[in-house]
């Protein structure tokens, strides 16, 4: 029972049990919840059969029914919230732990943003599915079981004339649920492609404003949506149907009871006592029935999120061991890559970029460089080949101890809503003020820092929206002078930046690359003319490698590039 | 509720009938339902009072046939709402779209692409699931507790003074059911923290990942998740005690009322009839349950759509917020821009330009020169007319552009963005869309002469292929001659270049400089150059500091001064000139 809760749910272990214990809650107040209606047979066979019995067996019975209920509910209120709340917890921070194991490529395919919200509602559904339906339904259908079984013993008639129509009712449910689920997911794709067009019209404002375009891309959103209602429409209806006329037939269960139970009582085959008994039954037993179809709606509704939570669960994670790593240098062997199962991006590519030496990767715009930095760095794994660090295929390193050793500067700087005292510490968390100051000025932070209203405590709101490009891309590199790893991997970092940041941002960096191994892509050639090794990629492969004078010699791509630098670089409009 | 309503309402004029088919439908099921009930005391009536069976099968099935029409009455309500419902939803997401395609761009400036499309998708939606069972639930709820109080007095007095005994405490339990106030506002402060530190721990996960240091953000999101958990608990015990007393009172009334039976009525009353009223309160009192249960969803459902339709409300506001004024103006004297003590800021409180005046000549080319943030993109985009200024005059042809058409400006000039974007379309339909009068020759020079031929050659499929589809990309000088290709296919007599800054891929950039020196052939051009090696040859350089215009003149006239601009030029080329493990520079 836990192990199938766990599945179905993508609870926590704690969460399944304590899952176990709430529907045992709920199933013990559907009984108590009966007993009121016995109390009242009690009451009738005094008064309409006249087997008495004292008053004071009516006031304890009476006085017992009422603790009793209350007990129960009681008991069952506190094990649903507990139980929801302490999973509510429990399964967030599982979820943030999986979350922190997924390998970085993850978060490069989905948009930040949405992933966080999805994840949020996601767990706030199953919160409310965990309170309000799943310990119900258990419960009921315990309950269920047991009182039809009971039903059935004192009297077969009646007790098919209570069960049948309720059995029937469910079953008609989960049908519904399959139909439903295949009309959903056509309405749902729908939604999607709407969704995406409305992207597409949102991102696209400028070009759409300024090609006097805004009418037919109106036209072109208020048809999709038009679209969308009447796939809406349909899809709904039919599950609609299904459920109304499932909803008809709980009625059978009265009329049943009243026009068998009026024909037994004709024919005397059963007394009064049994025909309100049954009513009473049929009656309250229909409204759980009822209550819970609701249930049963929030879960089919559930299942959607809990296949979200499972997918981050069970999404691939880069295996490796924790290793001390001593030697640094960068070993590609036949390296071949495709992004999910495209075409290879990367095809037998073999270098060395050695320890205490700039290697450079050059190409024309989609060549494959940036894909290469993409493996060093584990964001992505090879398909084919290795990747060797201290003669170690990084694939049986554990991301943690590699990126130990690696600092990445991106184009894109994420920064947190701190001071940019605690972001610059995020490059080494045991580092004290000073050596964090130390690294802004290797950074020239200085400069900018010293102008914000509280120095180095001052707060940068949210991912830095105070800061200006420079300004961030500088951060970043203070965080890695901090780091101080003895492997730089920089990507084109100079990429966004104007002509003053740049010069600042070189001169940081002609610093913090001393002595290590350095993995570099610069889109200005001229940058990288004095480096130890250009590696030149060219349709995926490696083209020649080598010196600057070598290559202009040696490399056709290469001298290329040069040539037509120069041509820009002579350029006058 | 009634505001909630009319304001739904409004956004659905044309389907309104359907709100008021499902109220009468409601109400209608409600009626045959209580009238079951009633036909179920004539029966109990007969079978126990009169102890006659005759007229107990018509009875069975008076009830059998009011309980199902009732039913049925039910479903069509929920159809006619759901079909209202949708209505709803399209005509809101409608209006996110009228709000979207006139949308300023400042709105655009301070608002994620992501954001504007949850936001309008996810509360579309949201007002759907409101409606859709708000107005039959609300209606039932209303009208069934009233009518089974009326049928409750119809039988006896007794059993009608104990249904009220029972709804007056029942209302306000429920009131105290709502939680207390301030347990609430802790809730939801809690929420929204833990809300925004998921988002900052999954944004800031790479960065998290690549330092190996989840100690700090998992710590914050860690206590968000514990407050967040102990605050939802302390905020539902909150509500237990009157939850709790609220069930018990409705399942354990009989529980109540035997001992008082037994205690206060004499020997020789009617135990029968007692035994009768007594069963109807309990079938009413589970009728009576299940409708005050539904208030207590209906404020949730109320509050929903409300929430919702405010949110986008403001969303539109927001959007409609400073939305650009055009006159009907359409012919241009001649093509002399001028800035007439202009001042503007993207914020309220901030000023990017700041009592700006100076003029640009039809026919010249100009060079927009500075530092990043000194205001020349802003200049670029108000002579595009994408702001409103604040005070001021941004003039064309000696008209304030203000007096020109949408139509008549957007055919007089050409922005070429720095990032611009493409369609996911063909590469031909997205040069294509610049001019829709162009015919297919026309477009192939216009991809001719921004060298747009060159990145197609590289397809299979040509100008045909579609961006975006599996694996075709183009990198950003490539976008930009597509950019140009459209630019120079609409032929806008002002073309606005911004070209991308500091570096661009190398085997794109003396590309992209052709196209662009083609597409400037006999216009009034204005670029925002970062390469100042290629402007030197322009009419005039205008450096830009802090928004100001600081110097104004030829190359050679700036360079033969001690200028910003000389200054600029000698920085470009020592960064240009810059090495990675140049030891001098250390």
């Amino acid at each position: 029972m836990k192990a199938f809760f766990k599945k179905s749910f993508a609870l926590t272990d704690q969460g399944a049990s304590d899952l176990v214990k709430s529907s045992l809650a709920t199933f013990f107040t559907y009984f108590v919840n009966m007993f009121p209606a016995m109390l009242l047979m009690l009451f009738f066979d005094k008064t309409l059969l006249l087997n008495d019995r004292s008053n004071e067996f009516y006031y304890i019975a009476s006085a017992a029914t009422l603790v009793l209920v209350y007990i129960a509910l009681s008991i069952e209120y506190n094990s649903l919230y507990n139980a929801t709340y302490k999973e509510s917890e429990n399964l967030r921070i599982d979820i943030a732990r999986n979350i922190s194991d997924l390998p970085l490529s993850y978060f490069s395919k989905h948009d930040l943003t949405d992933l966080a919200q999805t994840i949020m509602s996601d767990v706030a559904a199953l919160e409310h599915a965990l309170s309000h339906a799943i310990a119900r339904i258990i419960g009921f259908a315990g309950f269920f079981a047991i009182i039809s079984a009971m039903l059935l013993g004192f009297n077969v008639k009646l007790g098919l004339c209570v069960i049948s129509p309720i059995v029937v009712y469910f079953a008609l449910l989960l049908l519904s649920k399959k139909v439903q689920t295949r009309n959903f997911y056509k309405h749902y794709k729908k939604l999607r492609q709407n969704s995406d067009s409305f992207q597409e019209a949102i991102e696209l404002q400028m070009e759409i404003q300024s090609f006097g375009m805004s009418d037919d891309i109106r036209a072109k959103l208020y048809k999709e949506v038009e679209e969308g209602e009447k796939i809406q429409i349909r899809s709904e209806f039919v599950g609609a149907a299904i459920i109304s006329l499932a909803g008809l037939i709980l009625y059978l269960t009265h009329i049943l009871v009243i026009i068998v139970g009026t024909a037994l009582l004709l024919k005397g085959e059963i007394n009064i006592l049994y025909f309100l008994g049954y009513l009473l039954a049929g009656i309250k037993i229909k409204e759980g029935a009822e209550a819970n179809s609701f249930n049963m709606g929030e879960l089919f509704f559930v299942d959607s999120a809990v296949k979200r939570i499972n997918e981050i669960r069970n999404a691939k994670r880069q295996k490796g061991e924790d290793r001390e790593l001593s030697e640094f240098d960068i070993e590609l062997k036949n390296v071949s890559f495709s992004y999910d199962d495209d075409a290879e991006v990367l095809k037998d590519i073999s270098f060395v970029a050695k320890q205490n030496e700039v290697t450079a990767l050059v190409g024309k715009s989609g060549c494959g460089k940036t894909s290469i930095l993409r493996l060093v760095s584990r964001l992505y794994d090879v398909t084919g080949g290795e990747i060797l660090i201290s003669n170690e295929d990084i694939k049986s390193i554990s991301t943690g101890s590699l990126f130990d050793k690696i600092s990445i500067v991106f184009q894109d700087v994420t920064l947190f809503d701190t001071s940019v005292m605690e972001n610059i510490r995020i490059g080494n968390p045991q580092a004290s003020d000073e050596e964090v100051k130390k690294a802004g000025r290797l950074a020239n932070c200085e400069e900018f820092v010293e102008r914000l209203e509280n120095g180095y405590d001052t707060l940068i709101g949210e991912n830095g929206a105070n800061l200006s490009g420079g300004e961030r891309q500088r951060l970043s590199i203070a965080r890695a002078f901090l780091k101080d790893a003895p492997i730089i991997i920089l990507d084109e970092i100079v990429a966004s930046l104007d002509v003053h940041n740049e010069k600042k941002i070189q001169d940081s960096l002609n610093k913090l690359t001393k002595n290590k191994t350095v993995l570099i892509i610069s889109h200005r050639l001229k940058s990288i003319q004095n480096v130890d090794k250009i590696v030149v990629i060219d349709e995926g492969r490696v083209e020649s490698q080598g010196k600057h004078e070598d290559l202009i010699k040696t490399s056709k791509v290469y001298r290329d590039l040069i040539d037509k630098t120069a041509l820009a670089e002579k350029f006058v409009y | 509720m009634v505001a909630i309503y009319k304001k739904l309402i409004s956004y659905a004029k044309e389907k309104q009938h359907f709100l008021f088919l499902t109220i009468v439908f409601s109400i209608l099921a409600a009626v045959l339902q209580v009238a079951a009930f009633y036909y179920l005391y004539k029966l109990l009536e007969n079978i126990i009072l009169l102890d006659s069976m005759n007229s107990a099968k018509r009875y069975a099935f008076m009830i059998a046939g009011l309980l199902a029409g009732g039913g049925l009455l039910y479903c069509l309500s929920l159809i006619v709402s759901h079909l209202f419902a949708f209505r709803i939803e399209t005509n809101l997401r409608k209006f996110g779209i009228d709000g979207l395609t006139n949308a300023s761009f400042k709105f655009f400036d301070v608002n994620s692409s992501g954001r504007i499309r949850k936001l309008i998708d996810d509360n579309a939606a949201q007002t759907h699931m409101a409606v859709a069972h708000l107005i039959p639930d609300n209606t039932g709820a209303m009208i069934t507790p009233v009518l089974v109080l009326i049928l409750g007095f119809f039988i006896s007095l007794r059993v009608g003074l104990v249904l009220v005994a029972l709804i007056i405490p029942s209302l306000i339990l429920l009131k105290f059911m709502m939680g207390e106030q301030q347990f609430m506002k802790i809730y939801q402060a809690s929420l929204e923290k833990l809300s925004s530190e998921t988002v900052e721990y999954i944004r800031g996960m790479q960065v998290i990942k690549i330092f190996g240091v989840d100690v700090r953000s998992f710590k914050a999101l860690n206590t968000a998740i514990k407050e967040y958990a102990q605050n939802a608990l302390n905020y539902s015990l909150s509500c237990k005690k009157p939850y709790v007393l609220f069930q018990e009172l409705f399942f354990a009334i009989v529980a109540i009322l035997i001992p008082l039976i037994l205690l206060f009525v004499s020997a020789d009353a009617d135990l029968k009839l007692i035994s009768l009223e007594l069963i109807m309160v309990f079938f009413l009192s589970g009728v009576l349950f299940t409708y005050i249960t539904k208030v207590m969803y209906l404020s949730m459902y109320t509050f929903q759509a409300q929430d919702a339709v405010s949110k986008l409300e403001n969303l539109y506001e927001e959007m409609q917020e400073d939305v650009l004024q055009f006159g009907d103006k359409t012919e241009f004297e001649n093509h002399d821009i001028e800035f007439e003590n202009v001042s503007f800021g993207y914020k309220k409180d901030s000023l990017v330009l700041d009592d700006l005046s100076f003029k640009l000549q039809e026919n010249k080319s100009y060079a927009l020169v500075g530092a990043s943030g000194s205001g020349k993109s802003t200049i670029a985009k108000l002579i595009s007319g994408f702001y409103n200024v604040n005070s001021g005059a941004v003039k064309i042809g000696g008209e304030n552009i203000t007096s020109y058409s949408k139509e008549a400006l957007i055919n007089e000039i050409s922005f070429v963005f720095q990032d611009p974007k493409l369609f996911k379309t063909t590469i031909y339909e997205n040069v294509a869309l610049a001019n829709k009068n162009a015919g297919r020759e026309e477009v192939f020079e216009a991809m001719r002469l921004a060298g747009v031929d060159g990145i197609i050659s590289k397809f299979k499929n040509r100008e045909n292929t579609v961006i975006g589809s599996k694996g075709i990309y183009l990198s950003g000088g490539e976008k930009q001659r597509v950019a140009i290709a459209r630019a120079i296919l609409k032929d806008a007599k002002i073309v606005i270049f911004d070209e991308a800054s500091a570096a661009i891929d190398p085997d794109n950039e003396h590309e992209l400089q052709k196209a662009f020196s083609n597409l400037m052939k006999e216009k009034t051009v204005i670029m925002i150059a970062h390469r100042l090696t290629t402007i030197r040859n322009v009419d005039e350089i205008l450096v830009f500091e802090d928004g100001k215009i600081i110097e104004r003149g030829s190359d050679k006239e700036l360079m033969e001064r001690d200028s910003v601009y000389k200054h600029f030029q000698e920085t470009y080329k020592i960064a240009n000139d810059w090495r990675v493990a140049d030891e001098s520079v250390l």
